[in-house]
């Protein structure tokens, strides 16, 4: 549990389910009933076929490193740098952006297996629970990395 | 679909007659010192001034207005004092296209299009939790609380995945600053004029890592202003006129805010899209274009277009950063005036005055010789907008 205010979520109408069930420890996409496809960020209708009708699946959690940048200059209080930030390919497709936990800047790879956790951190409108990432390998536990 | 038959109707009817600029150096200088003596409607009306006596034409003349997107329509009629039967608002690649278009219809003869940014002196806040352009891209705010925001950090991912794909080298990279830096110092007008190697470049901090202080653009103050109209009205005017030749657009927005198009496609669908329609307009390709102008608020931006519109193949854009081609006497000038790195980052209409300059043969020691046909590419987030100009025949 971190004690530093990072910057509070934008939330639309649509975002509410999303953050719901993160701050139940859960990883779930708005997905179309009609043709199956997720929907990233949330919204009104599917891009593929324009359906309003939707699930919110459970993801598996598993994803590999597309990209990452690394903050050198500080554009806000709250999170010293430097910093690294992350675009995510999960299993399932859709990009997620997320800090690294457990590895350092210099050891990031592309493509490298992740996996989701999920961190307690302060936002400047209070608590919030949220979807970071982890190296995913035989010898690296959550436990191990905290 | 593209209709080649009506878009080639509009080929070379509609000329930009008039430029003006403000003088970016001493404005800068001026915000440095915390001086704070113009707005952004004042830069405009500076700049508006001198392409109104450039062009010849009198004020009344004028009877469309295109307003920049950092002014309000209404302000800027009232400070101009122009009551016009036609008026917008756009960027800068869309003002020349909504300008073009009107003109060609007929429901104006003359349209200034007119931009001021006081961004400096004003404090617009370009990074951290209010990053200018949320409201229009989701993605420069929406991932906040894991501290990404700002346009420059989406192009330091993509320049990330860009290298790793590619091969493209930091050293290579830097080849973009260092040959607008060149430009920039033959330019009186440009506001970073100290000379800048690839070692300078190098020793430059990360901002956002991979891209450095010197791939970021420029903040500073200041106005452009241009005035559109009929190639027939041109040819009775005293300038040498340039007309408009190509237009080629795409959009590249589906999964945008995912950042899929930015980081799996480098926006190249789009891009060639664009390529395709400009240059089937214009009836040329990208060997002919004599001067390149590329919208860069970071350097990233110049490889991108330079491989989407095929001035070269797909990931070898890197040999041709660092070639010396892009920079003065070389094979490819580009962004001649210094561009948004080096120059002054007025978002892409100081890109637009310098093909007016260069097919003029008005652009002093960074005049690129016997320049005839001018290409500006604009690629802000996957909007990808590109003009072909060519001087007229005399
Ligand atoms: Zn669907």
């Amino acid at each position: 549990m971190t004690t530093t205010p990072r910057p509070a979520p934008q939330r639309g109408i649509f975002d509410e389910p999303y953050w719901r069930y993160a701050a139940a420890g859960e990883l779930r996409l708005q997905r179309c009933s009609a043709c199956g496809s997720f929907r990233y960020p949330p919204g009104p209708a599917c891009p593929d076929c324009l359906a309003e009708e939707h699930e919110w699946t459970a993801l598996s959690g598993r994803g590999s490193l597309l990209a990452w940048t690394v903050f050198h200059r500080q554009y806000f209080p709250g999170i010293p740098v430097p910093y690294a930030v992350a675009a995510v390919r999960t299993a399932e497709g859709p990009i997620l952006i997320g800090n690294i936990a457990g590895t350092a800047v210099g050891d990031l790879i592309h493509g490298m297996p992740l996996t989701a956790v999920f961190e307690d951190v302060t936002t400047t409108d209070g608590p919030l629970r949220i979807c970071q990432w982890t190296r995913l390998g035989p010898s690296s536990t959550l436990e191990e990395q905290e | 679909m593209v209709d080649l038959a009506r878009l080639s109707a509009l080929r070379d009817t509609v000329a930009i007659v008039g430029v003006g600029e403000t003088d970016y150096p001493e404005d800068y200088g001026r915000a440095r010192r915390g001086e704070r003596y113009q707005d952004a409607y004042g830069y405009a009306a500076t700049a508006f001034r001198r392409a109104l006596t450039d062009s010849g034409l009198e004020r009344r003349d004028i009877d469309g207005l295109v307003a920049g997107p950092a002014l309000a329509g209404e302000r800027l009629g009232e400070v101009l004092g122009m009551d016009v039967r036609w008026a917008d608002q756009a960027d800068a690649v869309q003002a020349v296209v909504k300008a073009a278009l009107a003109v060609h219809a007929g429901v104006a003869e003359c349209v200034a299009l007119v931009y001021g940014n006081d961004q400096r002196t004003g404090g617009t806040a370009y990074g951290g939790p209010g990053a200018m352009g949320g409201e229009r891209h989701l993605a420069y705010t929406y991932y906040a609380p894991w501290g990404l925001t700002s346009q420059g950090a989406l192009y330091a991912l993509l320049a990330n995945r860009y290298m790793e794909v590619t091969g493209l080298t930091e050293r290579e990279l830097g080849g973009v600053a260092v040959a607008q830096r060149a430009f920039a110092r033959l330019n009186p007008n440009a506001v970073m004029r100290k000379p800048l190697d690839v070692e300078d470049y190098l020793a430059g901090r990360y901002i956002c890592e991979p891209l450095r202080l010197f791939d970021y653009c420029l903040v500073n103050d200041g106005g452009v202003a241009l005035i559109v109209t009929t190639a027939e009205r041109a040819r009775r005017l005293r300038r040498p006129a340039v007309l408009l030749s190509g237009i080629g657009r795409s959009d590249h927005n589906r999964e945008a805010t995912s950042l899929r198009p930015r980081l799996m496609d480098f926006y190249r669908p789009a891009q060639r899209n664009a390529a395709e329609q400009v240059y089937a307009m214009a009836g040329m390709g990208p060997s002919e274009v004599d001067v390149l102008q590329v919208y860069d608020s970071f350097s990233i931006h110049v490889p991108l277009a330079l491989e989407g519109f095929g001035f070269c193949a797909e990931g070898s854009a890197g040999k041709l950063l660092s070639s010396g081609d892009l920079g003065p006497g070389g094979r490819l000038p580009v962004n001649t005036s210094g561009g948004h790195l080096s120059g002054s980052y007025m978002q892409g209409w100081g890109h637009l005055a310098e093909c007016v300059r260069q097919l003029r043969g008005e652009a002093g020691e960074r005049q690129v010789p016997g320049a005839r046909t001018t290409q500006y590419i604009s690629d802000v987030a996957g909007k990808v907008t590109s003009l072909i100009y060519r001087r007229a025949r005399a």
